[in-house]
């Protein structure tokens, strides 16, 4: 069974409030070309994909304020990555534990620059988030692995 | 309550802290390991009564820790703090020896009765 959209929005919100103390507003329009930082987190075995998590602008910076206590001018890049991709853990880590079982949680990592430019081979998203966080556009998406059957197939036919 | 957090997230490590300091219990932190291994140095050096440790680090990773910890018939009190809470996880920790399994994102209360109480 894969995540629903529901259950991401749930996730997040719980992750915002609790963790960040931030607030979260739906968002209608999104811009893939918009510069920012993504945390992903792989998801592998009886389930395989990805979970990533798009702060667009300065909202990386925003969030690791948050996280650290301190003033966003004061953060570092380092500091940015470390809390986007602990947000992409504690998301992945969740929506691991909806998916089916046994299943294994990459370490996370990050990506710089636009969305647009990010691509994931043999995956199609099954639930996204367009929100936004202090103004700024934040993205949360996860994406499912094409099994190799079902590519083998697409392909023959 | 001397605590030692372990978790390669720095921003981690200090929101576990702060929770750790808004419960109200006395506790004292006595260091921050970003890793299993440096882990096991500070449990040497400061003898820590309960270990706060994420699930999945690199270089070694909090069930690693907690393996060699028991291997070494070292017998501190160990919890875990992670986002993963799928029951396997949960029933790999308890066997392994954890007296509780804390899952990210966490409320103030529940870090409250895990770290007094014990209960997972």
């Amino acid at each position: 069974m894969d995540p629903e959209v529901s259950d991401l929005l749930q996730m997040t919100e719980v992750v915002w409030s609790t963790v960040l103390g931030l607030p979260l507003e739906q968002r209608t329009e999104t811009d893939a070309k918009a510069p920012g930082i993504t945390g992903c987190v792989h998801i592998t075995g009886a389930w395989e994909g990805v979970l990533l998590i798009f702060a667009a602008g300065e909202l990386g910076r925003t969030l690791a304020a948050s996280m650290f206590a301190m003033d966003a001018a004061e953060v570092t890049e380092s500091e940015t990555i470390d809390a986007i991709c602990e947000i992409a853990n504690i998301l992945g880590g969740n929506i691991k534990a909806l998916v089916p079982q046994p299943s294994l949680l990459s370490l996370p990592s990050t990506l710089d620059g636009p969305r647009a430019n990010q691509h994931f081979p043999r995956t199609r998203e099954v639930c996204a988030l367009n929100l936004t966080c202090e103004g700024e556009q934040l993205s949360v998406l996860v994406l499912k692995k094409i099994s190799d059957d079902a590519t083998r197939t697409k392909h023959d036919t | 309550m001397k605590i030692l957090i372990v978790d390669d997230s720095r921003a981690m490590r200090m929101i576990v802290a702060r929770t750790l300091r808004q419960t109200g219990v006395d506790v004292n932190i006595v260091g921050e390991a970003a890793n299993g291994q440096e882990a096991l140095k500070m449990i040497a050096e400061f003898g820590p009564d309960l270990v706060l440790c994420d699930w999945n680090m690199p270089v070694m990773n909090g069930l690693e820790l907690l393996t060699a910890l028991r291997a070494a018939n070292n017998p501190v009190r160990f919890g875990f703090v992670t986002s993963e809470g799928t029951s396997d996880v949960r029933e790999t920790a308890l066997a392994a020896g954890a007296a509780f399994v804390l899952v990210k994102p966490f409320m103030v209360e529940d870090f409250r009765v895990a770290i007094t109480t014990g209960k997972p």
